[in-house]
């Protein structure tokens, strides 16, 4: 059975806090505003709540995902809603073009890319673990479409998942609002001990 | 008298049942299968919302009959058997679901590949049980929302990209 402590989740929450914080670092050089984010809350939680999390099963969302590869083996998965994907390939450059045509299926890869590698980076750097990432993978779909895959090896042995959920200010609004975005650290069952034994080392 | 018609919702790993003149449904399938079974006179139907192919890939004993395909179907009949006297041989079924969503990542993890799996384990256990799949609206890499109404034992299949359609 999956099963994680308090402690542990403190410092996956220690990690979290530093690797999304570099990764709106890099968001605000490449959209060339300010971008901030809340300190995330860190929560084992059932994968039906997690779908209703996201809007529920049908509410269309924008879903980066990527496999962490090496020592620790992990699904990421960074799910956002769709409204903003427009905006996002619109400032990232500079005109409006579809979320499906050659240039802002590239923008929204390299945007998928910024986040996910800024936070590897930190994971990597504060666990002493050797970890890589694959390349992201962008979907656009339904909620529960788009985040069920990612929770198929956890679902072998129980329904819950690691949540690490912020706010990033949504950049794109008359007055600034929180646009909640919803962060997934999804270890495969094999890696949970090389995780436990890294979080160990690390001064809490 | 008119009767109210209203649409059983069944969540992930779940399953539900419903009697004419009803609908069940299950929103936002990927790699997911929903399995539809109904007799032919369209009285009743069950559907399961299932993840998995094959519970014996299963690690832990809190074992959820609704989650794997193979154990899934027995559970349907059994369900439709509680819900009147069909006989099997009167028994029919439709499936959707089982897309390939991440597409580039399936390529260095064939656990993204799940959804054809779901859609073939599907298929088997409904042989095995000798139900004819009157609809198989499976593969593609694109979310599924499916009704299955017993008004017309039609099922509705919405994609976000596609719009609505009936099989």
């Amino acid at each position: 059975m999956f099963s994680i402590h308090q402690a542990e989740l403190d410092k996956i929450r220690e990690i979290s806090n530093i690797g999304l914080g570099q990764a709106a670092t890099s968001l605000s050089r490449l959209l060339d505003m300010s971008c901030k984010m809340t300190v995330p809350a860190v929560t084992l939680t059932g994968f039906d709540e997690i779908i209703e999390l996201a809007g529920g099963p049908e509410n269309e969302v924008a879903a980066i995902s990527l496999k962490m590869k090496g020592a620790f083996r992990a699904t990421m998965l960074f799910i956002f809603p769709a409204a903003h994907v427009s905006n996002i390939i619109g400032r990232l450059t500079g005109e409006s073009t579809g979320i499906m045509d050659g240039i802002g299926n590239s923008a929204l890869h390299e945007f998928g890319n910024i986040i996910t590698g800024a936070y590897v980076a930190t994971f990597a750097d504060v666990t002493k673990l050797n970890v890589r990432s694959s390349i992201p993978d962008v979907v656009i779909d339904m909620a529960g479409a788009a985040i069920t895959p990612s929770l198929l090896p956890l679902s072998l042995y129980g329904d819950d998942v690691i949540l690490i959920q912020t706010y990033f200010n949504d950049w794109f609004a008359e007055s600034p609002e929180r646009l909640q975005a919803q962060f997934y650290l999804i270890p495969e069952p094999g890696s949970m001990n090389v995780l436990r034994t890294a979080l160990e080392g690390m001064p809490s | 008298m008119t009767l109210t018609q209203k649409t059983v919702k069944v969540g992930m790993a779940d399953m539900g049942h419903c009697l004419a003149p009803n609908s069940i449904g299950s929103s936002g399938l990927g790699s997911c299968v929903a399995i539809v079974i109904y007799p032919a006179n369209g009285a009743a139907a069950a559907l399961a919302h299932v993840m998995l192919p094959d519970a014996s890939i299963r690690r832990n004993d809190d074992f959820n009959h609704a989650k794997y395909a193979d154990t899934a179907v027995p559970l349907l009949l059994e369900t439709m058997q509680r819900l009147g006297p069909f006989r099997n041989t009167t028994l029919r079924a439709k499936i959707a679901g089982g897309a390939n969503m991440f597409q580039r990542l399936s390529t260095v993890d064939p656990m993204m590949k799940i959804g054809e799996r779901n859609a073939e384990a599907a298929r088997e256990a409904l042989k095995q049980a000798n139900i004819p799949i009157t609809a198989d609206v499976t593969g593609g890499s694109e979310g599924r929302s499916v009704v299955f109404s017993l008004k017309d034992q039609s099922l509705s299949v919405r994609t976000i990209h596609g719009g609505t359609k009936l099989y």
